[in-house]
C-alpha cells in the first residue's frame, strides 16, 4: 500500500512536471475544420512535446480529423468542451501498437501519458465529466474496411478492421478521465499489460457496431475504473488476468455496473 | 406620322443615352476577370469615380473578380451579373477596417447603395482566417488566440450607418467572421439573397445589428453559428420595425437568435412564414443578457426540422454595470419543431460543439432570473413540438424534489444557451421565473419513455394552460409539475 501511495505520489509530481509546458494544437498546423487530415500534425506535435521534457497538447473546440497517433513519454492530450478527435474511416490509416488493437490514440511503453477532458473554464485535473470528444465514426469506418476486405486487398487478420477509440500496450501511469467517447469500430478502451491506470468520468456512447466492448483491460496492474457511464453494443466492463482492479461507481442505461 | 415617330424616337434616345451615362462596365476601369489580378484599387477606383459623377451601375459580368477591402459610396450599385464573383484576397493585408470593423466589402454612411444580380460575394474566410492566425502566431498582428483561433479576422459585408440599401438575388458567402453584418442601417431591404457563412468558426448568417425598417425577405441562411442574428451593440440605440418573411434557416448555433449581446434592444419585430432544418441549438432563441431590452416581438408560421431545441427565452445579467435586461410580449404561434436524437448538424463544416454533459435531451425553456427580472407576457398558441424522448436517469438525472428544483443554478453570469443548466426537470417545456404566460393549443410528443414530466413552471406566476395535449408511451404519469408557483389556470 505505502509503495502504491508513493508511486502515486511520484506520478503526480511527474503530472505536475509535465503541465509546466503547454501546447496549442494550431501551432503544429493542425485544422479544427473536420476536413484536413491532421495525422501527422498531430504526431509531430506529439513527439516534439515528448523530446522537449514532456507537456499537454491542448486541442479547442473543432473537429480534429485523425488516423492513428502514438502518444510518448511525458505528453498529455488534453481535449477541452467542444474538442472532437474524429477517427478517419480509411482502415489504412490505422495502425496498431504491439499486441493490441489498432487505435486512433495509441501508445506502446511509454511512461505517463493521457488523454483528458477538459474545459477553458474549470481548471485541468478537476472532475470534469465528458467534456472533450473522441469519434470513432466506427459504422462508416467498418464499412468502408468490409469493402476492402472483400475486394482482397486486406487481409483477414483479426483486430485489423475494428479500431479501438484508445489502444495502449505496456505503458505506466496511464491517464484516461473526462472525455466522451463515441462511435468506435472495435473496443473503445483497449489496455494491454498496463500499470498504474486511471480510467474515470468518462462518458461513453458506442453501438455503431456489434459487439464492441467499452473498457478492455487485459494483463494490467492498479487499475482504477471509476464513475464512468458506459453504453455499448458488447459488455461495459472486462478486466482480463488484471491485478490491483478497483471498480467503482460506473453505470450503464440499465443502472449501476 | 413620320414627324411623330422621329419625335419618340429622339425622346427615346434621350432617355438611353441618361441611362447609359449612369452605365460602367468593370473593364473600363481596367478590373480583370482573370480570378488572380488584384483588382482593389481599380475596383474602388470605379465606385468612387461613379459616386462622385452623380451615381449609377457598375456591372460586373463572369468571371472571378479577385480583391481586397471595398468601399461602397452613396448613388452606386454594383451589379453582378451571373457569374460574376467578387473574390476576397487570402492575404489578411489586403483589408482595411470601414467604420472599425475590418471587413471585405464596406460602406459607411452611404445613402442610396444597391448590391443586385445574380453574381457572387466570396470572401475565400478559411484560407484567410488561417493566413490571419499564422500572422498572429508570429506576433505581426496582435489579437488574441482564444480557442486555439485567429481573433483579429475580417468580415464579409459590414454596413454602417447607410440609408435605402438594396441587396437583391446575390450570394454573400464565406466571410472569415460575420458574413453579412447591417449595423445601424435605416431602410434597407435585403431579398431572394443566399447568405452562406461556414468558412470558419463563428460565422453568423445576417447579423441585423441596431437597424431600422428593415426587411428580410425570400432569402436563405447557412451558418457555422447563429444564421438569422438580431443584435444590439450599442446601448443608445435598437433594433425597431423588421420584418423576416419567407426565408430558410440552417445553422450549426441558433436559426433565429436575438443576440447574444443585447446592449440597447429590440422591438417591433415580425419573423413570419419561415422555415428552419438542421440546426444545432435553437430554431429561436431570445437572450437579454447585457441589459437591454427585447418587446413586441412576433414569430407566426416557423416549421423547424431536425433542430435540437425549440425555444429559449433568457434573460441573463453578464454585465454587473448596468441594470438587468427585460423581455415582454413574445408571441410565438403556428410552431412546428421535431427534435432528432442525433446530432442535428452532423456533417456540415464547423459543426457546432457537443456541450455541457451529461444532459437528457433539453426542453425548450423560458427562463428569466431571480429578484423580479421575469420574462413578461408570453403567447405561445399552436404548437407541437415532437421529441424522441428516451431521457435516462442513469445518463443524467434531476429529479422534482424542492431541493432539487432549487439547486438548479441561476448562472446570471454565464452565455446564455439552452444547455447551459445541463440537465433539466423536464422532456417538453421548462418555465422558471417568468409572469403571465399562457399555453394554448399546444402538442407535446416524446416518441420513446422519458423519466422527466413534460413540462416543469417554478417560481413563476400567472401561468394558464388551455388545451394542452401530451403524448408519450407513459400514459399515466403526471406531465405537468408546478413549483413555487401561483395564479395556474388550466382549461
Amino acid at each position: 500500500m505505502k509503495k502504491f501511495m508513493l508511486s502515486l505520489l511520484l506520478a503526480a509530481c511527474a503530472l505536475t512536471l509535465a503541465a509546466q509546458t503547454e501546447y496549442k494544437a494550431s501551432l503544429f498546423g493542425c485544422m479544427s475544420d473536420g476536413v484536413t487530415l491532421n495525422t501527422r500534425s498531430i504526431q509531430t506535435a506529439i513527439n516534439t512535446i515528448s523530446s522537449q521534457g514532456g507537456g499537454m497538447l491542448h486541442f479547442y473546440v473543432g473537429r480534429y480529423l485523425t488516423g492513428t497517433v502514438f502518444l510518448k513519454d511525458n505528453v498529455t492530450i488534453v481535449l477541452h468542451e467542444g474538442a472532437t478527435l474524429v477517427g478517419v474511416p480509411s482502415i489504412y490509416d490505422y495502425v496498431a501498437p504491439s499486441n493490441a488493437p489498432k487505435g486512433i490514440i495509441v501508445a506502446e511503453g511509454q511512461k505517463n501519458i493521457g488523454v483528458v477532458g477538459s474545459t477553458p473554464e474549470r481548471e485541468l485535473n478537476t472532475n470534469v465529466v465528458g467534456s472533450g470528444i473522441i469519434q470513432g465514426q466506427g459504422a462508416l469506418l467498418t464499412e468502408n474496411a468490409q469493402a476492402q476486405l472483400a475486394k482482397g486487398y486486406l487481409a483477414k487478420t483479426s483486430g485489423q478492421i475494428s479500431p479501438a477509440l484508445i489502444s495502449f500496450s505496456g505503458c505506466t501511469g496511464v491517464k484516461v478521465t473526462g472525455l466522451m467517447l463515441q462511435g468506435a469500430a472495435g473496443d473503445v478502451v483497449a489496455l494491454k499489460g498496463c500499470t498504474d491506470v486511471e480510467v474515470a468520468r468518462l462518458l461513453v456512447d458506442s453501438r455503431e457496431t456489434l459487439g464492441c466492448n467499452g473498457i478492455v483491460a487485459d494483463g494490467c496492474k492498479n487499475l482504477t475504473l471509476t464513475d464512468n457511464f458506459i453504453h455499448v453494443s458488447g459488455s461495459a466492463i472486462q478486466a482480463l488476468q488484471s491485478k490491483g482492479v478497483k471498480v467503482k461507481n460506473n453505470k450503464t442505461p440499465k443502472g449501476k455496473l | 406620322m413620320y414627324k411623330k415617330t422621329f419625335l419618340l424616337c429622339l425622346f427615346g434616345a434621350c432617355c438611353m443615352m441618361q441611362v447609359a451615362a449612369g452605365e460602367y462596365n468593370a473593364s473600363l476601369f481596367g478590373i480583370k476577370s482573370n480570378g488572380t489580378t488584384l483588382n482593389t484599387r481599380s475596383i474602388q477606383k470605379a465606385i468612387d469615380h461613379i459616386s462622385e459623377n452623380g451615381g449609377g451601375t457598375l456591372h460586373f459580368y463572369v468571371g472571378r473578380y479577385l480583391t481586397g477591402t471595398i468601399t461602397l459610396k452613396s448613388n452606386v450599385t454594383i451589379h453582378l451579373h451571373e457569374g460574376a464573383i467578387l473574390l476576397g484576397s487570402t492575404n489578411p493585408y489586403d483589408y482595411e477596417q470601414v467604420a472599425h470593423n475590418l471587413t471585405f466589402i464596406g460602406a459607411y454612411r452611404a445613402e442610396n447603395i444597391a448590391v443586385i444580380g445574380q453574381g457572387v460575394i466570396d470572401g475565400q474566410g478559411r484560407e484567410l482566417a488561417y493566413n490571419f492566425l499564422d500572422q498572429q502566431q508570429k506576433g505581426i498582428i496582435k489579437g488574441s488566440t482564444t480557442y486555439d483561433r485567429a481573433g483579429v479576422r475580417s468580415k464579409g459585408v459590414y454596413l454602417r450607418e447607410c440609408k435605402n440599401v438594396t441587396f437583391r438575388g446575390v450570394t454573400v458567402k464565406n466571410g472569415a467572421d460575420w458574413t453579412f453584418v447591417p449595423d445601424q442601417c435605416e431602410d434597407m431591404l435585403v431579398d431572394s439573397v443566399a447568405v452562406i457563412g461556414h468558412a470558419f468558426w463563428n460565422n453568423d448568417g445576417i447579423d441585423i445589428v441596431d437597424c431600422k425598417n428593415f426587411k428580410l425577405l425570400h432569402s436563405f441562411v447557412d451558418a457555422a453559428d447563429d444564421a438569422i442574428c438580431f443584435k444590439s451593440h450599442d446601448a443608445n440605440a435598437a433594433s425597431d420595425n423588421v420584418e423576416v418573411r419567407s426565408c430558410v434557416a440552417r445553422s450549426s448555433a441558433s436559426a433565429i437568435k436575438f443576440g447574444t449581446v443585447s446592449a440597447g434592444g429590440y422591438k417591433n419585430i415580425r419573423i413570419i412564414n419561415n422555415k428552419v432544418y438542421n440546426t444545432h441549438r435553437s430554431a429561436i432563441t431570445i437572450a437579454i443578457p447585457d441589459g437591454g431590452y427585447a418587446e413586441n416581438i412576433l414569430i407566426d408560421s416557423l416549421y423547424a426540422y431536425n433542430t435540437s431545441n425549440a425555444i429559449y427565452l433568457r434573460i441573463g445579467a453578464r454585465n454587473t454595470s448596468r441594470p438587468v435586461g427585460t423581455l415582454k410580449n413574445v408571441t410565438i404561434q403556428n410552431l412546428y419543431c421535431e427534435i432528432p436524437e442525433a446530432k442535428a448538424d452532423a456533417a456540415y463544416p464547423y459543426e457546432g460543439p457537443i456541450e455541457d454533459n451529461p444532459r437528457n435531451i433539453s426542453p425548450a425553456s423560458i427562463v428569466g432570473l431571480a429578484g423580479g427580472h421575469n420574462i413578461e407576457n408570453v403567447t405561445l398558441r399552436n404548437i407541437t413540438l415532437v421529441y424522441p424522448g428516451g431521457g435516462s436517469p442513469y445518463y443524467a438525472h434531476r429529479g422534482l424534489s424542492p431541493a432539487e428544483l432549487d439547486s438548479i443554478p441561476e448562472m446570471p453570469r454565464s452565455y446564455p444557451e439552452f444547455s447551459q443548466f445541463v440537465e433539466l426537470p423536464a422532456w417538453a417545456f421548462w418555465v422558471r421565473h417568468a409572469k403571465n404566460v399562457i399555453f394554448e393549443n399546444i402538442t407535446l410528443k416524446a416518441k420513446a419513455y422519458d423519466y422527466r414530466p413534460a413540462i416543469v413552471i417554478q417560481e413563476s406566476d400567472g401561468i394558464t394552460l388551455r388545451n394542452v395535449l401530451y403524448d408519450e408511451p407513459d400514459k399515466r404519469k403526471k406531465q405537468l409539475h408546478t413549483y413555487k408557483t401561483t395564479n395556474i389556470v388550466q382549461e
